[in-house]
This record gives structure tokens, sequence and C-alpha cells, in this order.
């Protein structure tokens, strides 16, 4: 999409799952996945990703944890980097989106009813019998997990 | 909600998922979703609509993560905030655009033109 106005691309239609919906969503599904700090980490993460999920939430106002892998280190960068980046330019972050982490909450908890790998009947194909078994406890066990928070 | 409609439907049919009727898990879903879930959903509701572009993951966009291991920040490219962003206005020229021929994707709609209200 052009401007005319002020001859700037201001969107990429039309492409894979571009659409109209909320700023969050771009921090929720796989926008960005493959980018350190462009997917908020769940929130049963491990504890680096817990952390990562932390400063993206509070605009990086915490210092990196310490005693962090060389790998780490360089996602924990990255993710501090790209969020900077998206305060520059004017976009919505994590921290500046109301209500972001109950709506990611929320949306993931969604997602984990009809998790794709046990959902799509390719994917299905692919697994043991026993590896489906372990993806429907581990899914159960997420939204046994979310019951639990929200008090139900 | 249509969402979670949605894919407890799929739930329902799945052989695996099998609705999530076992250990009781159904039972405290129904409830969450006929009076908990509402109630959040009502908060949340003043969320205001934007573009978004949503698939800039690994698959797509290897050349991102190509850049990023490069240690180039990949946040200078404009296009990959696109979706995100929610003010138009803090969008740069084409020329910074560039790099993102790169990333090989297919662009299928370039020049609709518009006018912003």
């Amino acid at each position: 999409m052009f401007d005319a106005d002020n001859h700037h691309i201001i969107a990429l239609l039309d492409f894979d799952f571009s659409c109209i919906a909320t700023a969050a969503d771009e921090f929720m599904v796989f926008s960005l996945s493959g980018v350190p700090g462009g997917k908020l980490p769940g929130i049963d993460s491990d504890p680096f990703e817990l952390s990562l999920r932390a400063a993206m939430l509070a605009g990086f106002s915490q210092l990196a944890p310490e005693g962090l892998t060389d790998e780490q280190r360089a996602k924990w960068e990255v993710a501090k980097a790209w969020d900077s980046e998206l305060t520059r330019s004017g976009a919505a972050r994590p921290s500046t989106i109301p209500h972001f982490e109950k709506i990611a909450d929320i949306f993931a908890f969604a997602d984990s009813l009809s998790p794709w790998a046990l959902e799509n009947e390719a994917m299905r194909k692919r697994k043991t019998e026993a590896q489906l078994l372990a993806i429907r406890e581990e899914t159960e066990r997420e939204i046994i997990a979310f019951l639990d928070r929200v008090g139900y | 909600m249509e969402m979670i409609i949605a894919n407890l439907d799929r739930a329902d049919e799945n052989p695996v998922m099998q609705g999530w009727t076992a250990n009781e898990v159904r039972v405290r879903l129904d409830k969450y979703l006929s009076s908990g879930l509402q109630q959040a959903l009502g908060t949340l509701k003043d969320s205001k609509k934007c573009l978004v572009h949503s698939d800039f993951s690994k698959s797509a966009s290897s050349a991102t993560l190509e850049l990023w291991s490069r240690s180039i920040p990949i946040a200078s490219d404009p296009v990959v905030h696109s979706g995100a962003i929610s003010n138009i206005k803090g969008y740069r020229p084409i020329s910074n655009m560039r790099p993102m021929l790169t990333f090989q994707l297919h662009l299928s709609v370039l020049e609709l033109f518009v006018r912003r209200r």
C-alpha cells in the first residue's frame, strides 16, 4: 500500500497472513517468532525466556540477567535492539500495548485448545502414537495451568 | 472468543484431543468460557486495529536471520515493523526499503494508491 500524498509505502498487503488486526497480534503469533524479542515467550518458558518475557513487557528497563551463555546474551541484545528500534520508530511494543500480557496469555490459551501439531492430520501422521500422547499431555498441562491461574 | 469456540470444536472432533474431556478439564473449560472469559475479554475490547504483517517467521525470512547473525540490526528495516506500527507517520520512505529486496518476499500488491483520512 502506497501513500500517494507522502510517497511512503505504508503497508504490505496480501502477504500470507497479513491482515487487519491489533498491534498485539504481531507479538503473539509467528510474525517474528524466529527473532529474539519478536514473540512474547510463554508464561511456562525456561528461566531465560521468562526474563526476556519480563523485559519485553517492561520495555527493557532492566539489566540483562547474570550468568547468561553467549548465545543467550546475543539473543538478549538482539531483543533489546529490536525493542529500541520499535521505540525509535514510534511503533507499538509489548510494553506500550494496553493489557498486552493478558491478551497474550488468553491468546496462548486459545491456541492451546487445538495446537497445530495435534490438529493437522499431516502433522499427526508424522508422529508416533507415543509422541502424540506426549504433546497431548503437555498441552493438557498448559490448559490446566491457565485455568489454575484464572481461578477456574 | 470465536477462535476459542472454533478450536474447541476442532478439539471435539480430534482423535487425540477428544475435546479435552479427560481429567475433568472440559468441565473447567466450559465454566471458564461461560463466565470468566467474557469478563476478561470485556476489558480488552478497546484494542485499536492496525495492519499486521504476521509472517516474518524463520521460514519466511531466513535472510532476516542472516542479517541478525551478522549483527546488523534488522530493526533498521522499516518494513519489518509494518504490522507493529500504530502510528504510520513514523514510517520512513521507500529508499530505506532496499534491503527488503533480498528477503525474497512476494509482494503482490505494492502500488495500491490510497489516500489516508
